[in-house]
């Protein structure tokens, strides 16, 4: 556990202690459900987030720094949510497509809007703060996979990160294909080709998500097409 | 039938297509792949770990910060 409050957290310490709560979550659903109505307690909080949303607009731009940081907070809350509303379940489908199960990709989703909280001052922008946030996925899917392939050859056997058979994303993303061919592509192949053909993102924003120049893209789908044509006629 | 789980493009003894409609092919199949992906944590409950991660970030123990997460989402 985190001591002295602000410390800078343990990543793995917090992805482990996440997946533990997601897990008692889980568990106690039914009882939390008897308790606890989601939709009405959103609706309360966006009446709470439109409330203060006037409050800040009043503010002074050189009001003191508490009042900026609260400014700050409110709009970074709002952000979360409605990007949260708006793209949750698309992230959390490609980062599947980069990451191959479902609970690690949403692990790498909440990792990702997170950061775009924090990041919340510099972006200040949905638009700014949704190309963020798939950059984040693509870079926080692309250190999921480089840490598997280390614990993997440290135990030598099947990735420990893949989900049980109760999963059954996995196992119908595993039916497909073109999915099963996209798995044996290097990284930045097989990212250029979800972007490309899932997220249907241009190459300027595949460029940006993944940190690269658009020529760069443009050989990687070009490479990586061809591979995966070349996989699936050996089938 | 989805893309890329049955016959067609792609699957053995027919060989994927060619250039614009391999494109296509692969679009489809991607998007008929991801469609069956359901988040375990959807709809406003998928907030609660994220706000939890947040409230930890400024320093509360992540107990206190996913009760209060859980706690956000508002009482009945």
């Amino acid at each position: 556990m985190r001591a002295g409050g602000r410390e800078k957290p343990d990543s793995h310490e917090d992805v482990r202690l996440s997946q533990l709560y997601q897990q008692i979550t889980d568990l106690q659903a039914p009882r939390f459900g008897v308790g606890y109505d989601v939709e009405k307690g959103m609706e309360r909080y966006r009446a709470w987030l439109d409330e203060h949303d006037g409050e800040a607009e009043t503010l002074p731009p050189d009001a003191f720094w508490v009042s900026g940081t609260a400014r700050a907070e409110w709009s970074a809350d709002r952000a979360v949510v409605e990007l949260y509303a708006e793209q949750y379940r698309a992230l959390v489908r490609l980062a599947a497509l980069l990451v191959r199960d479902t609970p690690t990709a949403e692990e790498v989703v909440q990792d990702a809007f997170e950061a775009m909280h924090g990041g919340w001052q510099r972006l200040r922008d949905t638009e700014k703060a949704l190309a963020y946030l798939r950059q984040a996925v693509v870079n926080r899917s692309r250190s999921v996979l480089r840490h598997r392939t280390v614990v993997d050859k440290n135990l030598q056997k099947a990735p420990p990160d893949m989900p049980s058979a109760e999963h059954g994303a996995l196992v119908l993303l595993e039916r497909s294909a073109v999915v099963a061919a996209l798995r044996d592509l290097p990284d930045r192949q097989r990212e250029a080709i979800v972007l490309r053909y899932y997220a249907d993102l241009s190459e300027a924003e595949i460029a940006t998500a993944m940190g690269i120049s658009r020529g760069a893209v443009k050989s990687h789908t070009a490479r990586g097409m061809t591979a995966l044509r070349t996989a699936l006629e050996e089938l | 039938m989805t893309a890329g789980a049955g016959p067609g493009p792609g699957r053995p003894g027919s060989g994927p297509a060619r250039g614009r409609d391999f494109a296509d092919f692969v679009r489809l199949a991607l998007h008929a792949a991801a469609d069956q992906i359901e988040p375990r944590a959807d709809g406003p409950e998928g907030l609660v770990p994220i706000r939890a991660r947040i409230l930890a970030r400024s320093g509360i123990p992540w107990p206190q910060a996913f009760a209060m997460s859980r706690y956000w989402l508002g009482p009945k």
